[in-house]
């Protein structure tokens, strides 16, 4: 009797280890992944003003689209503008807290922008453009460069 | 002539060429690159992803960058701080060819590392028709992995909708501020208290934060935690 209750707990103990053997070998699988600050810009269409007199003024809007997963900003500045022999009139570029002058120099137009998720965001940027006298009639052009970064 | 401008003179600006409708989608990661204790013969690598239907190339630049007062980055261009910037580091490339679809890592090496901090930038412009986009990946390199960010607040002022405290590092390394921030009302009583946690702070720079306010604040304390973040 005693042989046998001997030989019963020992099958019990061999069932429980198989048991245990065979649920490790279908246990969870800890998966560590790293998610790196991302970012992704799509590029607009060109901007094209419409014709406009010494001192009158042309507004046109900008979008561009960001996607973040970090808070972000945006900069931007113009590229080849008040050369010589080029546009001498004013572009101004919107900004939350007004009017800024477009320049060769970075202006922030967008801080601390929170991330945007999988849709992004779309900004959109109105430019205003005011004729001058200095103009000589005809069709001018430049370069705009947005500069999206990480907000530290 | 100018009189004749006033009338006849009709100017049209063209803005963002050269000219097409491409809507090209750039993507790069990391943006920030935060790294301590790091040593001459150290890469970093950024991937850069074409999900445009069109090849890209994409130009590849290094310069450093700075923090303004209310914390934004300010890229310093200058030939000086471009030539400082390749003197610490090394691009591996300054150009890369993106197939449609296509991805390729841009290695950075660090060439010398003879500095406490370095705020290094690399931008990543890819040429493309239409509006001009580039990328900043912020580098924020230290030497060091003994020292410390040192936080203080060195003024706040209340005022009726916020309160904006100004945040100094006088430390040898970028970090954050921690503290808590104690709302009292028109009785006196401490009715919120709230954690505030700064944005990231340079060596030896100060950043603003600013902390909206509920309508019954009446006045405020500030309280640093001392240990400070390190990040």
């Amino acid at each position: 009797m005693v042989r046998n209750h001997f030989f019963v707990g020992v099958l019990c103990v061999t069932v429980l280890l198989a048991l245990t053997t065979i649920a490790q070998a279908s246990g969870t699988v800890t998966f560590q992944i790293e998610v790196l600050p991302g970012l992704s810009v799509s590029s607009p269409d060109l901007l094209v003003f419409d014709p406009v007199a010494p001192g009158q003024s042309d507004h046109q809007d900008l979008n561009i689209t960001v996607w973040s997963n970090v808070t972000w900003e945006l900069s931007v500045q113009a590229v080849g503008y008040d050369v010589e022999g080029g546009l001498q009139g004013t572009i101004d570029v919107a900004t939350p807290g007004g009017w800024v002058e477009l320049t060769n120099e970075s202006s922030v137009i967008r801080e601390n922008q929170s991330p945007t998720g999988p849709t992004g965001v779309t900004l959109l940027t109105p430019f205003r453009f005011i004729g001058s006298y200095e103009d000589v009639p005809g069709t001018y052009s430049f370069q705009v460069e947005f500069t999206v970064v990480a907000a530290l | 002539m100018i009189g004749a401008l006033k009338w006849i003179g009709i100017v049209m600006v063209v803005l963002f060429l050269p000219w097409g409708n491409a809507q090209a989608m750039v993507s790069v990661s990391p943006v920030i690159v935060e790294a301590v204790g790091v040593a001459e013969g150290q890469t970093f690598e950024v991937l850069c992803q074409n999900w445009g239907d069109q090849p890209i190339e994409m130009q590849l630049s290094l310069a450093l960058f700075d923090q303004s007062e209310t914390g934004g980055v300010v890229f310093l261009e200058d030939p000086e701080a471009v030539h400082r910037a390749s003197g610490f580091l090394t691009l591996h490339t300054d150009a890369l060819s993106l197939d449609p679809n296509g991805e390729d890592v841009v290695r950075v090496e660090l060439t010398d590392n003879s500095f406490d901090n370095l705020y290094a930038v690399l931008f990543v412009k890819p040429r493309q028709v239409g509006v001009q986009t580039r990328f900043a990946v912020l580098f924020l390199l230290s030497t060091s992995v003994n020292k410390l960010a040192n936080m203080t607040v060195s003024s706040w002022v209340q005022q009726e909708d916020a309160l904006t405290l100004t945040v100094e590092n006088h430390g040898l390394r970028h970090g954050l501020w921690e503290g808590e921030v104690h709302l009292y009302d028109a009785s006196d009583q401490v009715g919120e208290k709230r954690q505030i946690t700064s944005g990231v702070v340079l060596a030896g720079r100060s950043r603003g934060v600013q902390v909206p306010l509920p309508s019954w604040v009446r006045r405020v304390e500030v309280f640093s935690d001392l240990s400070g973040q390190q990040r």
